[in-house]
């Protein structure tokens, strides 16, 4: 089965990058660099879900990303 | 007068915005019909060293997004891995580069000729990778058009 997957940070592209490095095979990129799109193999996004970088929805793992600063009301 | 600014002085990420502004949303090719496609054997071990890190793949990988709609990468530790080697001038000691291939399809033009030539003299510029040669490949193509079974 093939699987479609959000990239929703550039943290999470980079930490996608280098989990795909040691997977075997190729994979593919669609879509714009805001907003791009992994289609990938079993292998491939089992890898990305043991190291973290997607839930098992596909969805980003947020503790890995960069959080908002929360602006501090003006006193 | 503005001083211009050397190319010494310029990032991969500076080269990439050039080249997404000029070329960004413009080549993405037809699903039938004549395409180029494109092969880039970009080093990322030489010698045990790192050449282009993962910080200058994302901004390559995202620039080829947005130029051409997508793009496909190997992995660095495939099977078979994608070794090759070559002899600087000089030497007789022959210098091992373990590499990814990147592939895109593009519009067959002259823009998306443009584009590439463009990328791989970024790609080899000293201070970007101190990468003297990378390869691209550039293949002419037909997607081929379905025809009715009946």
């Amino acid at each position: 089965m093939a699987h479609a997957v959000s990239i929703q940070s550039r943290e999470q592209h980079i930490h996608a990058l280098d989990v795909l490095d040691r997977v075997g095979g190729t994979w593919q990129a669609v879509g714009t660099s805001a907003a791009p799109v992994f289609l990938l193999t079993d292998a491939q996004y089992d890898a990305l879900i043991q190291a973290g970088v997607v839930r098992t929805n596909g969805q980003e793992d947020q503790a890995r990303g960069k959080k908002a600063p929360t602006k501090k009301p003006k006193s | 007068m503005a001083k211009k600014h050397r190319p010494k002085n310029l990032s991969l990420d500076d080269f990439v915005g050039t080249l997404r502004r000029r070329f960004g949303g413009r080549l993405a090719p037809p699903l039938e019909g004549l395409a180029y496609r494109f092969t880039i054997w970009l080093p990322i071990l030489a010698r045990g060293k790192p050449v282009f890190s993962k910080d200058q793949r994302f901004l390559l990988n995202g620039l080829l997004l947005d130029c051409f709609g997508g793009c496909s990468q190997s992995s660095v530790e495939g099977f078979p891995p994608w070794s090759g080697s070559w002899l600087p001038d000089g030497t007789d000691q022959p210098i091992v580069d373990h590499h990814i291939q990147l592939v895109v399809y593009a519009l067959q033009d002259s823009e998306a000729l443009s584009c590439l030539r463009q990328l791989k003299w970024a790609l080899q510029q000293e201070q970007v990778a101190a990468q003297q040669v990378v390869l691209v490949e550039q293949v002419p193509v037909q997607l081929m058009e379905a025809e009715e079974l009946v």
